[in-house]
């Protein structure tokens, strides 16, 4: 059984007027069927408002379907009694870095998740430690969060998840508000979980070279999975990226047209490092004549 | 750098007063605010102001800094003193000039309400200053947890102080970067009568107020999917606990205390 089971998932926005009568009705997914195994590293990508969030809110039971089923570690979401176990197995961190902290004091504000699961007070100070070493964060956590850059801030939300011990890790859009060294930041913390750790992580981005660091990524448009596979087996198919709003990265676009020029660049490449390793060979091996 | 500015004046140091429980100093502070409006004799005025010199030079922290808590109350002091001075009738007159006089009792009383102002101003400068906000409120969590028992929902009013803490400076900040994005837009915010400069705030509130709902939405959000469920079952990071040096000071403020009520019925 996979860690998280997505079943034909459909939900709709159901926003009331006065009388309490529905008004708008917003299909905001139709049909979503994933499945995340333990240790996966997957990524959604998708345009803005293709659905990502809704889905991402899903997978710990602050939506509830409208139809179909969402399993998170054999637990059905749909069932009251099941929300808080489910909270705990899959962890979430949200874009806006300022709006997801609790504590004035970085470790206290990491400790948030362990009060509320009733953790005692020793164990608790020995994950609060734990976690903020994972991300990097130790040597910070008496002071305020204010002070942090962005993805210092992201990288504090990611610890405050990792204490709480989840089996998996969602991250929605965490590093949209972000400048690329932040971004990068965090991907290494985040990347680094899932290898030493083996955390489950799923990626929800807009970002092509995000994406590109996943085992797997699953294509969101207008509320359905339109493609899925392997970063490369996605990326081949940048044409139709292109309809869904999105854009491959720069080397992964090049490396299929040097191919298609008859230049025997690789198949896989996703970034630029990858590509100017891949074009050195070839220089080194055919020369610069072709 | 704005971005600098927290709650409070905490001034740290490593003094007993900053390392006593912060439940003790709350109690110190109430009890040391009824002590200012009980003495009346000169005997106690001199126990009170012999206390805060004690406390102050204990505390570690420079004297700049409670000269500094007083500024803002600097006018409301002086105010206070003339009102005083000039209104209170007696029977000694000192300075007769026209249809103004100045009495002994005039004087008396200016005295002694500038010096209560003084002394409730410093000492709640010597709670503030030697303990963070975090711990006063933590320290009133733990004070009053027995309310809980007649449902008052002192979980949920603590997390409200502890949420307002971490809000207020990144709401002030961005506060900031929305007035100077509006003068840039030649937004006129300094000048004109208390109802246009009240009209000009608009332009401030409104995106300010957006962004709060919108910052709210988030926070319940992060707090939902990080387990909050409400007091029940919650432990804490930071168990106050008591230690014998608080024992200790628990024993002195209530020894204070009674040494005040006698000299205010025995003297
Ligand atoms: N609270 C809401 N009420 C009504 N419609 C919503 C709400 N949140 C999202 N939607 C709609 O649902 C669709 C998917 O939104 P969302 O999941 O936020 O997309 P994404 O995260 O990919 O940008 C959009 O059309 C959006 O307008
Ligand atoms: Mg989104």
């Amino acid at each position: 059984m996979s860690l998280v089971e997505v079943k034909d998932l459909f939900y709709e926005y159901r926003e009331r007027d006065e009388n309490g009568e529905v008004d708008i009705v917003t299909t905001a997914l139709e049909g979503v069927s994933v499945n995340v195994e333990k240790g996966d590293f997957i990524a959604i990508i998708g345009s803005n408002g293709s659905g990502k969030s809704t889905f991402a809110k899903h997978l710990n039971a602050i939506l509830k379907p409208t139809g179909g089923t969402v399993i998170v570690r054999s637990l059905d979401t749909s069932l009251e009694e099941n929300t808080l176990e489910i909270r705990k197995t899959a962890g979430m961190v949200f874009q806006n870095p300022d709006n997801q902290i609790i504590g004035s004091i970085i470790e206290e504000d990491v400790a948030f998740g362990l009060e509320n699961l009733g953790v005692p007070t020793d164990e608790m100070k020995k994950r609060v430690k734990e976690s903020l070493k994972t991300v990097g964060m130790w040597e910070y956590a008496s002071g305020s969060p204010n002070r942090l850059s962005g993805g210092q801030k992201q990288r504090v939300a990611i610890a405050g998840i990792v204490a709480m011990k989840p089996e998996v890790m969602i991250l929605d859009e965490s590093t949209a508000m972000l400048d690329p060294r932040g971004r990068k930041e965090v991907l290494d913390a985040v990347e680094e979980l899932n290898k030493e750790e083996g955390m489950t992580v799923i990626l929800i981005t807009h970002y092509m070279d995000e994406a590109a660091r996943a085992h797997k990524i699953f294509v969101l448009h207008e509320g359905q999975v339109k493609m899925s596979g392997t970063p490369e087996e996605v990326f081949k198919r940048h044409k139709e990226l292109k309809e869904y709003k999105l854009k491959v990265p720069v080397a992964a676009e090049l490396a299929v047209r040097l191919r298609e020029k008859g230049i025997p660049v690789r198949e896989g490449i996703t970034n630029d490092d990858e590509l100017v390793q891949e074009i050195s060979r070839i220089r080194s091996e055919h020369g610069t004549g072709i | 750098m704005r971005r600098n500015i927290t709650i409070g004046q905490y001034y740290p140091e490593n003094s007993i007063l900053h390392r006593l429980d912060p439940r003790v100093k709350l109690l110190g502070l109430i009890v040391f605010l009824v002590c200012v409006f009980l003495m009346d004799s000169y005997w106690s005025y001199g126990a009170v102001t012999a206390a805060v010199v004690i406390l102050v030079i204990i505390s570690r922290v420079p004297l700049r800094y409670f000269v500094r808590s007083l500024k803002p109350v600097f006018f409301i002091i002086i105010l206070t003193f003339i009102l005083n001075i000039f209104f209170t009738s007696g029977e000694e007159i000192l300075v007769k000039w026209g249809i103004i006089s100045i009495y002994k009792e005039g004087v008396i009383m200016a005295l002694k309400m500038s010096i209560r102002l003084i002394y409730l101003v410093l000492s709640s400068a010597l709670l503030t200053l030697t303990t963070t906000p975090n711990d006063i409120t933590d320290g009133m969590e733990k004070a009053l947890r027995p309310l809980n028992k007649i449902h008052v929902p002192i979980h949920e009013m603590t997390m409200m102080m502890t949420i307002a803490l971490r809000f207020i400076p990144i709401i002030s900040e961005e506060t900031d970067k929305i007035r100077k994005a509006q003068i840039s837009r030649g937004a006129d915010l300094e000048t004109g009568n208390i109802i246009k400069r009240a009209k000009n705030m608009v332009p401030i509130l409104v995106p300010l107020l957006v962004s709060s709902f919108r910052r709210a939405g988030d926070l319940a959000l992060a707090m939902d999917a990080r387990c909050y469920h409400g007091g029940e079952g919650r432990t804490k990071y930071k168990e106050l606990r008591y230690g014998k040096k608080d024992g200790i000071a628990y024993l002195m403020i209530l020894a204070f205390l009674a040494g005040i009520i006698l000299m205010r019925n025995f003297l």
